[in-house]
């Protein structure tokens, strides 16, 4: 029996991996999640208390709650800075002002995480929203401070969101002298790698501090100038040109509660 | 009339519903519970208290399917990722409980902790084998730390899940085949 069990999990793997029996397997994983939802929802509300207690501090909650209140508002502040940046050198870029589409034109659908996920090994996050709501694989994902994610996957009334720090987060980012990055996650935690794509441009010289927005490239599946996050650190790997930077996103996963769905796709 | 549950029958249905709630509580609760950023994992739980509560045929059924759950759950691995390696582990787990380990509590914490670090190593060959970078995209720092919660997670639980997972289990093959083990070891 352990044989088969071995064979049936290897048949799974290579199906889901190969990507010919995806759609199929992502439905039944979307049928699942579409009837845990609900559960979840209400048992989390449920066992939160618990949870809280766990952590250590017998009214946890309310300061949480205020907390994260408070940093809500210290990232709107930042996102307003990085706005206000980002603005500055779109006016020095001239050629490309007239035609770039905003993120404050874009029609949004404002969701609640209604799980964070529990997996050692992917960032990702469920919301309330789904298919019902206009919501969409792919769509990006944005909060308070800046680019949150995008995303995966959708039920009707629910959508899973990978987090911009999971290993399967990429999105290119706009560097100094015309460049182009690439952003990706790294796994639970707080930090974006931030590598540049090559191009016939002078290599960038990237700063510590220095703020970076999505680029919104022809057929990105980003729109340009969400703020993405602060560089944290720079350093140019041994035999390379290009500079390999660290990036301390806008978004912290661990305060969201609430996010915007941008319903938008690439032209 | 309602026809008779067999005794094998009542057992995979009580097994069913262990596994159903450790995955709700692992998708819920079990985000409240990290320490240091690190969730416990219920599934590779379930598993391991599968190998010890219904012997190597037994552990392997039950940490597939714990094993399957976690997968349906997720997004960012191949569906059968966690499947085939919690079903190896539960399967080693319940070769070792029949062969080796003798019957009792205090070893259980010993088998969470060894079982734990020993999972973290199978899913993390399986997922290379598959091609998922996910496993090892955070460092080596992170899966030790991941390794170390878990781990001490298991050991503290492993006692009462086992329990659990033995009175469901009871009537099944495995579980009477470790009970009549540990009867003639006993005697």
């Amino acid at each position: 029996m352990v044989a088969l069990l071995v064979l049936v999990s290897l048949t799974l793997i290579s199906l889901d991996a190969s990507g010919r029996g995806r759609s199929t397997l992502q439905g039944v994983r979307g049928a699942f999640n579409a009837v845990l939802a609900p559960v979840q929802s209400g048992i989390h509300a449920a066992l939160r208390p618990v949870g809280n207690f766990f952590t250590g501090a017998v009214d946890y909650g309310r300061l949480q709650a205020e907390n994260t209140l408070l940093r809500t508002e210290l990232d709107q502040l930042r996102a307003t800075e990085a706005s206000a940046a980002f603005y500055q050198q779109q006016a020095d870029q001239v050629l490309a002002l007239q035609h770039l589409p905003f993120v404050a034109g874009i029609p949004k659908v404002t969701a609640q995480i209604i799980n964070i996920g529990s997996s050692n090994f992917s960032a990702s996050v469920t919301i309330d929203r789904g298919r019902s709501a206009g919501v969409l694989v792919g769509q990006p994902v944005v909060a308070a401070g800046g680019l949150a994610g995008s995303v995966v996957a959708v039920t009707a009334h629910t959508a899973r969101v990978d987090l911009i720090t999971d290993p399967r987060f990429v999105v290119g980012v706009s560097l100094p002298d015309h460049n182009t990055g690439s952003a990706a996650g790294q796994g639970p935690g707080d930090s974006v790698r931030v590598t540049v794509v090559p191009a016939s441009a002078p290599v960038p010289k990237l700063h510590r501090g220095e703020i970076l927005s999505t680029s919104g490239l022809q057929m990105e599946l980003f729109p340009p100038g969400i703020p993405v996050g602060r560089i944290a650190t720079v350093a140019v790997p041994p035999g390379e040109l290009e500079p390999v930077a660290t990036v301390t996103p806008f978004v912290n996963a661990a305060r969201l509660g609430y996010v915007d769905v941008l319903l938008w796709s690439p032209q | 009339m309602v026809p008779a549950v067999s005794p094998a029958n009542a057992a995979r249905l009580r097994i069913a519903a262990v596994l159903v709630c450790g995955i709700v509580m692992q998708t819920t609760f079990g985000t409240d519970l990290r320490i240091e950023g690190v969730a416990p994992d219920f599934m590779l739980l379930l598993a391991v208290a599968g190998g010890l509560a219904a012997g190597p045929g037994g552990g392997a059924f039950i940490g597939f399917s714990a094993g399957l759950l976690a997968d349906l759950s997720l997004t960012a691995t191949p569906l059968g990722v966690y499947a085939l390696s919690w079903c190896l582990v539960g399967f080693a787990v319940g070769w070792a409980r029949l062969n080796v380990l003798p019957e009792g509590r205090p070893v259980q914490p010993l088998v969470g902790l060894a079982a734990t670090a020993g999972g973290l190593i199978v899913l993390l060959v399986v997922g290379a084998l598959s091609g998922q970078g996910a496993f090892t995209a955070a460092g080596k720092a992170w899966l030790v730390r991941v390794g170390m919660v878990e781990a001490a997670w298991n050991a503290v639980l492993v006692i009462p899940v086992t329990a659990l997972m033995r009175r469901a289990a009871r009537g099944t093959r495995g579980a009477d085949r470790l009970g009549r083990t540990d009867a003639l070891v006993a005697g």
